[in-house]
């Protein structure tokens, strides 16, 4: 009876250290939710691949060129080795300082200066052929180009040749956004923040929104929108510096500020500049852009390298800043003028077309020849980007968003396989998820045509992925050795674990001995 | 063969110098309360007020303190931290901005700010918003032991959390170099588990070796700083963004037997040389301005913006919310517009209602009249208190 009993208490002391084991095991278990593997896989593999349709040019020429119109687009077509498709089109209204004969390529490029065309990202661009006394392929800021042909300089194949190499080098481009260090790192959401900075010599102020952003900015700000998602604030700073200083004695009637000033100094002074106030919660924060529009009291020359008199000049990871001063005679009212508004959106424009790999003044960097066609281009001087840059850098941008939201979802679930201690909860998987399927989407948007949508895609794609990398509640457990764990566990469960085994041991082994016995008998 | 080896280590420093654009981070940690750990509080400034006189500014600086030692109330000199006797200079100035103070100097802090991994409403100037071109230089200093280091008095953060953490940055592309400086005892300890690429990691003592206080101040009874940091100053205050002095130059510099321990520098992740590294890349901001050669003539697109304005001006599309610098603007702007509108109704309904009487032709309902002024004047007091 004693024996039975006290094998009964043994088992049961052995049940609850089992029970007790469990529940250990369980209480330090690390939940981990499924992730996308395959989907990341796949989206790797499609992100490799060319998602964009085939781009379109439309063909029409003027009465003269009319009936070789169908032989051009051929020949035009096997130049682009048949990656752009040309069609024949009727002859539509054109630019008339593009379309008369007598009127040269330049002043044909000025004309187109002045329009401007609604920002739509489309595949398709229209190419008037028209007669005329010289060869020149000229740009519009939309996707309008005129090629002017003097009939037999060069030949049609030739001519066919050329335009396509000129084409290739300028509408049909292949940017690289990771050349070099950008400014910024490209990311799918910035914060433009616009600061106006007085060197405490005189109150500055100014109407943004009317003097500054409607004019100059507003369509260049729209097209960017395209591409990404772009937070606006603006903050006026009374008392700044490029780095000279701001002691009235030390002030000569025109300062100058050189390289090493600015290197030494610059970016100390930014830091007494209010910061950016979060308005919104996030786990992940765009990157901020500043575009400071400096206004002297006293002039100042900002001197590069090589001495020579600048406007403008942008620091990697802070932003542009631009002199806002003109030579039209003093502002006693310390209030940005229209022309001082115009001279720092150029300098703030010029920085981000550099900063986007596009040539900072001008479209195309010089007027190209492509044999014996040359190449004009006009400058967007309203927008800031051209359409058919912005469709260049609406390809260029997908792809890095695409690429980058496989490379985000790949580390994260890298990440939550090499440390066995990260907790996974179920709204990082889910977003993960949703990750992979705009990503998809994207492309599959891109591939149909549907540009807008596939950057909007892409776009949501990756926030979501960098939000489910950055998540607060992704953490491991710190680190807790192997020797630290059996340290103090084991002088725990030891003293009650070793004797119950042993008992119990004892006691099966008598039982067994016993049934070995009766079955002898 | 000296001159044309001098030719090279100049070409080789101009190409460290020109060693790629970049933005600079600066991580500077102590660990250690009260008020006997003063020192510690001297360390973290020194190199605070080092890395913002080469021109780092605050909102690329992390600064955690887990000690307010300034305000101690066993301090003789309130408001004041000294690194010296002497009292030279006050390293608790004007112009210092602590990020992390007190209880928020913390392991899971220190943790989620290398990482990255904050609650949605932290602030900016809290967050390690670094880039895949940042350089950044992380300084801790408190009491370690062997690959672990203590926070406040009740925390542990071991090497290999440190080391899990640069990983986890080095996959967010969160930096492009990192200089990890720690004045602890066996300091050197906590920088082997490291394992993520393109870090160089300089601990002030080997293993089984401490680092000593320098000197003691008589005035405030506690040692003002440690020896590693009081060598260290004596470079680094001399540093210049223009110094072509290296790491290696720099981890040479001290004298074992002056610091009573052997500072160890560990440069197998890095990988370029450490004597072809300024170290100005990493405690000195870039700062290098990129000029254009030429500006694009920006034009007033004054059509088209009267275009934008209108389309955008009835009510707030979402391409206005955004340049508004509000959304309680953009509400304002809606129930002005809607007010507007509703005022031209009233004003004709009253109008056609008052002609009507005047010329007898039709007749006013006096009722109706009543509740379109009571309606309009709550209108205008309601558009008027707003």
């Amino acid at each position: 009876m004693a024996s039975k009993l006290r094998i009964f208490a043994l088992l049961y002391y052995l049940a609850v250290a089992v029970f007790g084991l469990l529940i250990a095991a369980w209480l330090s278990s690390i939940h981990r939710t499924p992730l996308p593997r395959e989907e990341i896989d796949a989206l790797a593999q499609v992100a490799a691949v060319k998602a964009w349709s085939k781009g379109t040019v439309q063909l029409s020429a003027d009465g003269t060129l009319e009936a070789e119109a169908q032989r051009f687009a051929s020949a035009l077509s096997q130049a682009l080795g048949g990656e752009i498709v040309v069609t024949v089109a009727p002859a539509s209204a054109g630019e008339p300082a593009c379309t008369n004969k007598d009127s040269s390529p330049e002043s044909c490029a000025e004309a187109l200066e002045a329009s401007a065309d609604v920002a739509l990202v489309r595949h398709k661009f229209e190419l008037m052929w028209v007669a005329a006394d010289s060869t020149a392929l000229v740009l519009g800021t939309g996707r309008r180009a005129y090629l002017r042909w003097q009939r037999g300089k060069p030949t049609l194949e030739e001519l066919a040749s050329s335009t396509a190499k000129l084409l290739q080098d300028s509408w049909f481009r292949k940017v690289s956004l990771d050349g070099g260090a950008s400014l910024f790192e490209i990311t799918p959401a910035y914060v433009f923040s616009f600061l106006l900075v007085g060197d405490c010599g005189a109150r500055v102020s100014w109407s943004f929104f009317d003097v500054v952003l409607l004019p100059y900015l507003s369509r260049l700000l729209e097209k960017l929108k395209v591409l990404f998602d772009i937070e606006v604030n603006s903050q006026v700073v009374m008392c700044g510096s490029l780095g000279n200083s701001l002691e009235p004695k030390d002030q000569d009637s025109q300062s100058v500020v050189d390289t090493s000033m600015l290197q030494a100094d610059f970016m100390r002074r930014t830091g007494e500049w209010p910061p950016d106030a979060l308005t919104r919660d996030a786990r992940w924060l765009p990157p901020l852009v500043r575009l400071v529009a400096f206004k002297p009291s006293t002039p100042v020359v900002l001197a590069d390298d090589k001495g020579e008199a600048q406007y403008s000049f942008a620091v990697q990871g802070f932003g542009a800043v631009a002199i806002a001063h003109c030579d039209t005679g003093a502002n006693a009212s310390g209030e940005v003028t229209d022309c001082e508004a115009q001279r720092v959106a150029s300098g703030w424009i010029s920085s981000l077309r550099s900063w986007l790999s596009l040539p900072a003044n001008e479209s195309v960097t010089g007027a190209g020849i492509g044999d014996g066609v040359s190449l004009l281009a006009a400058r967007p001087r309203m927008d800031g980007i051209s359409d058919w840059e912005l469709q260049m850098l609406a390809r260029a941008v997908h792809g890095h968003f695409v690429q980058r939201t496989a490379e985000t979802l790949r580390s994260l679930v890298e990440l939550v396989d090499s440390l066995p201690d990260v907790v996974v909860r179920e709204e990082i998987g889910a977003m993960a998820f949703k990750a992979a399927a705009k990503a998809q989407a994207s492309t599959d948007a891109a591939a149909a045509g549907d540009v807008q949508l596939a950057l909007a895609e892409a776009r949501e794609a990756l926030i979501l992925a960098l939000t489910a990398i950055h998540d607060d509640s992704v953490v491991s457990q710190l680190y807790f050795s192997w020797e630290f764990k059996y340290a103090v566990y084991l002088p725990i469960s030891m003293p009650i674990l070793v004797p119950l085994s042993a008992s119990v041991g004892r006691h099966l082994r008598s039982m067994l001995l016993a049934c070995l016995r009766r079955v002898k008998r | 063969m000296a001159r044309a080896l001098g030719l090279l280590l100049g070409l080789i420093l101009r190409a460290s110098s020109d060693a790629g654009e970049r933005n600079n981070w600066a991580v500077l940690v102590e660990t250690s309360r009260y008020w006997y750990n003063y020192r510690h509080a001297a360390n973290t400034l020194s190199f605070y007020h080092t890395v913002k006189r080469l021109g780092i500014p605050d909102s690329q600086i992390i600064l955690m303190m887990a000690e307010d030692v300034p305000c101690n109330s066993r301090n003789a000199k309130p408001g004041t931290v000294f690194n010296e006797r002497n009292h030279k200079l006050n390293l608790y100035g004007t112009e210092v901005e602590v990020d992390y103070r007190g209880d928020e100097v913390s392991v899971e802090n220190f943790l989620r700010l290398l990482t990255g991994r904050h609650p949605p409403s932290t602030p900016r100037n809290k967050r390690l918003l670094s880039d895949a071109s940042s350089n950044i230089f992380i300084f801790i200093t408190g009491h370690s032991g062997e690959e672990f280091i203590k926070f406040q008095d009740w925390e542990e953060l071991t090497s290999n959390d440190i080391a899990d953490a640069f990983k986890q940055m080095q996959q967010q592309r969160r930096y492009k170099q990192i200089f990890w400086v720690s004045d602890t005892c066996q300091a050197a300890t906590l920088q082997n588990q490291f394992y993520s690429p393109n870090i160089l990691a300089f601990g002030s003592s080997g293993k089984k070796e401490n680092s000593y206080s320098h000197h003691i101040d008589p005035e405030l009874g506690v040692a003002v700083i440690d020896r590693f940091t009081f060598h260290a100053l004596d470079k680094l205050e001399r540093l210049l963004p223009s110094s072509p002095e290296t790491v290696r130059s720099f981890t040479s510099w001290f004298n074992p037997v002056l610091l009573k321990a052997h500072p160890e520098l560990r440069a197998d992740l890095f990988q370029r040389d450490p004597a072809a590294t300024l170290l100005t890349e990493f405690l000195a901001s870039t700062g290098r301005p990129r000029f254009q050669g030429g500006l694009l003539p920006a034009a007033s697109a004054q059509g088209a913006a009267i275009d934008l304005a209108k389309r955008n001006a009835s009510l707030p599309s979402p391409a206005v919310e955004r340049v508004l610098s509000s959304q309680w603007e953009a509400s304002v702007l809606h129930f002005q517009s809607q007010v507007d509108d509703l005022w031209a109704q009233l004003k004709a309904k009253m109008l056609l209602a008052v002609e009507g009487g005047f010329q007898g032709t039709k007749e006013v309902d006096r009722g109706q009249l009543l509740l379109w002024l009571s309606v309009f004047s709550f209108v205008g007091l309601g558009a008027a208190a707003l």
